[in-house]
């Protein structure tokens, strides 16, 4: 700020001078600031079309969102690739999903594209709607399986018959509860609440024998609505949350009301506490300390808190509370590999040799042992399964049980499938908010319909 | 200003202001003429842009949701500017006052001003956090419920603190540079007539300050306007219930989450407007009152 730049005393500055200086100031921050963010908002050209894009560099670049210690693994997968193929790879880390989508989608106006983009499968159908995407199966050497891929796994990122990005770190949500708090509370950790119902009768007892100050919490974040949703057999948009066809919907069956009745229910009871919107963070926090007795998180966070809890009290892992006793299963999301189209011919080789490696059994054993993300191919299970990890780390094995457990062949396992998909996961969790808050959640679950639709039909139309 | 003739040729002047106007081109006006563009057409990522003329504007005049941003943005601006002037003013005259310690209390009230807005923000999260915080057991009770995290008048009480909050240690430096400025002679005068302490502020400090003061108000509305994007972002989220959803967040979250370019072009074009008419109201009414010494 030009401004700050006078010193305290300024007495030999004319009243005259002062008062331009302080009205120049003042006009060229307020223009400055405007103008500044004008030109941000301004940069999309919106150019579609087969436009011929160059590499960042010489070496295969990727774009990812992996942060900390799955960072450092994704590295060395990088350099494990260059020792065995000679092939060097820059993995970039953009620090977050929604940052990868932004500089990919930015990517494509300028030209200069990355060769691998990570990308979150809520944000699938907004790159794929670009047009300037690749199939990896199209560039998949071709002595690949693709049916080795679980078949959830695959049936989620086939689209129109085809693979149009490779499956790598995926994960589910499931209920991590505290073993120790359980028991003080009378209750038993071996068999722990699998319902919204149950969820609300271990809260209450934990948090009447002063035992946790709260029952239970989880992010505010649209995945776990979703997974509601999956676990009722209950799509969240119709056309097969996407799948099938141009979604125009946002469904509010029963089972829904009963969600939210239930969440407000537990939140004017502070059973259940709000740690903020997209707070992964907050929530673990909470758990670690011992606030709640449960926590709904990703499957990929059970090593950090095994770590986190160490000494302090036993942690264990159970499967995602259903809203009935339906329960279907987890949606299968996570984030998947995208390749553009457009660059130079010759890199796709290399480009199909990497996601070949990133896909070998060896390698997804790697990651699943060093980042908890689970196995995404047959071979790596059973490679898992022969070394009897699964018994030794039976955290990870809940994780993969109510993925196996799931019916893959039910539409709502598949996580929504659209443009517009931040909008509406920012309209689900605002008016989440606003739900459990009001007194009415009828009025509260048409608003949320009504707005997530007017996103839709704003985007398609 | 009285007229000087630094350079005898205007070329020479031309020359040495060219490349601040080459800078202030590409990076000011050509992007800020590119946005009045952009919010006549439907422009997203990927796809072409359409010209749809004034439709964007219209389906902003009809959304209830912008009305309500435009009013919470009005109300905050509004409480943050008397915040942080009052607050500030009253700081900086304690100094004024103070025996001893005067500069630990003077580099005590600019502390929050060395940081920037956001870690301001993070920090300020976890004083106030409804769970975590360090200040929420205390608050908690004098039988209060902190819960700003669904309830959307706290959090935005929450956001105006923070916002003020960060921003004293701004006013502070000058407002304690102005009023180191006035004669000692004043305050002796004042004080033999028996003149109390904060009738001497009003009637005195305050009116001889009031250049200064009128570029803070300036200052501080341009701030709570636009740099108070952090705290919300960081925060907030805009939430709940839109309750922070102040312009400048609506603004980037339609252009950077949503990519909607043309819409958030439109509503930069429509802030730039209402900021540029407080100002204007502004500018009038300090012509007004402030004194600009004898």
């Amino acid at each position: 700020m030009p401004a700050s730049d006078s010193p305290l005393g300024n007495a030999d500055m004319s009243d005259d001078t002062r008062r331009s200086v302080l009205r120049g100031a003042a006009t060229l921050l307020g223009a400055g600031s405007m103008t500044a963010l004008a030109g941000c908002a301004g940069g999309g050209d919106g150019s579609g079309g087969d436009s011929q894009f160059s590499p960042i560099a010489e070496e295969l670049t990727v774009w990812h969102a992996m942060g900390g210690e799955n960072g450092e693994t994704l590295n060395q997968i990088a350099s494990d690739f260059e020792d065995e193929t000679g092939t060097a790879v820059n993995m970039e880390f953009q620090d977050s999903y929604e940052n990868v989508l932004t500089n990919t989608l930015a990517a494509f106006d300028s030209g200069n594209v990355s060769d691998m983009l990570q990308v979150d499968s809520l944000f699938a159908q907004q790159v794929l709607d670009t047009g300037q995407i690749r199939s990896v199966e199209e560039i998949l050497p071709d002595d690949f399986d693709a049916d080795a891929f679980l078949d959830n796994v695959a049936d989620f990122f086939t689209i129109d018959g085809e693979l149009s990005s490779m499956p790598f770190n995926n994960s589910n949500a499931i209920m991590y509860i505290n073993r120790d708090a359980f028991e003080e509370a009378g209750l038993d950790p071996d068999d722990p609440p699998t319902t919204i119902e149950g969820v609300r009768a271990a809260s209450e007892a934990l948090v009447n024998q002063d035992v946790t100050e709260f029952g239970i919490t989880w992010p505010n974040h649209v995945w776990f609505v979703e997974h509601f949703y999956s676990f009722e057999g209950e799509t969240m948009l119709n056309n097969e949350n996407g799948h099938s066809g141009t979604p125009t919907e946002f469904r509010t069956p029963d089972a829904v009301y009963d969600l939210y009745e239930w969440w407000k229910g537990m939140s004017d009871d502070e059973l259940y506490t709000n740690p903020g919107i997209e707070a992964w963070g907050e929530a673990t926090s909470l758990f670690v300390e011992e606030r709640v007795g449960m926590l709904m998180t990703s499957t990929g966070s059970a090593g950090g808190l095994i770590a986190d809890t160490e000494g302090v009290f036993d942690v264990d892992a159970s499967p995602h509370p259903s809203i009935s006793d339906t329960r279907v299963g987890p949606v299968i999301g996570g984030a998947s590999f995208y390749v553009p189209d457009g660059l130079p011919e010759e890199r796709y080789e290399d480009i199909g040799q990497l996601l070949a490696f990133m896909a070998d059994p060896a390698v997804q054993v790697d990651w699943h042992k060093q980042t908890g993300y689970y196995p995404i191919t047959e071979s790596s299970i059973e490679e898992l399964e022969s070394e009897n990890w699964f018994e030794e780390n039976p955290m990870y094995a809940t994780a993969l049980e109510q993925l196996q457990a799931a019916e893959t062949d039910n539409p709502a396992t598949s996580r929504i499938l659209v443009g517009p998909a931040r909008a509406v996961q920012t309209t689900v969790q605002n008016k989440s908010v606003e739900i459990i808050n009001s007194d009415d959640i009828a009025s509260g679950i048409e608003a949320m319909k009504q707005q997530a639709e007017e996103e839709l039909d704003s985007y398609y139309n | 200003m009285s007229k000087r003739e630094v350079f005898d040729s205007r070329l020479g002047a031309a020359l040495l202001l060219l490349p601040t106007i080459v800078v202030s081109f590409l990076f000011l006006y050509y992007p800020a003429a590119l946005a009045v563009r952009t919010s006549f057409f439907d422009s997203t990522f990927g796809r072409s842009d359409e010209f749809i003329g004034i439709e964007n504007y219209v389906s902003l005049a009809t959304d209830p949701g912008y009305r309500f941003s435009l009013a919470i943005t009005v109300l905050f601006g509004l409480l943050v500017v008397a915040g942080v002037m009052v607050f500030s003013l009253y700081v900086t005259f304690l100094i004024h006052e103070v025996d001893y310690g005067e500069s630990v209390y003077l580099i005590s009230a600019i502390w929050p001003y060395a940081l920037p807005p956001a870690v301001a923000a993070l920090v300020f999260t976890f004083i106030i956090h409804p769970t975590l915080g360090v200040l929420t057991g205390p608050i908690e009770s004098l039988g209060f419920a902190v819960d700003w995290f669904n309830t959307g008048w706290q959090a935005f009480v929450v956001i105006t603190v923070a916002a003020i909050w960060k921003q004293i240690g701004y006013n502070v430096i000058f407002m304690v540079a102005a009023m180191n400025n006035i004669p000692e002679a004043l305050t002796e005068t004042a004080e033999l007539d028996g003149v109390s302490g904060l009738r001497r502020l009003i009637s005195i400090y305050i009116p001889i300050m009031s250049p200064t003061l009128f570029f803070l108000v300036i200052i501080n509305t341009i701030y709570a306007f636009f740099s108070t994007f952090a705290f919300v972002d960081l925060m907030t989220g805009g939430g709940p219930s839109s309750s922070t959803n102040i312009l400048i967040f609506d603004l980037y979250q339609e252009g950077f989450s949503f990519f909607n370019f043309g819409m958030a072009s439109t509503k930069s074009v429509l802030l730039f407007i209402i900021v540029g008419i407080l100002m204007y109201i502004q500018f009038q009414l300090t012509e007004e009152y402030s004194h600009y010494g004898a």
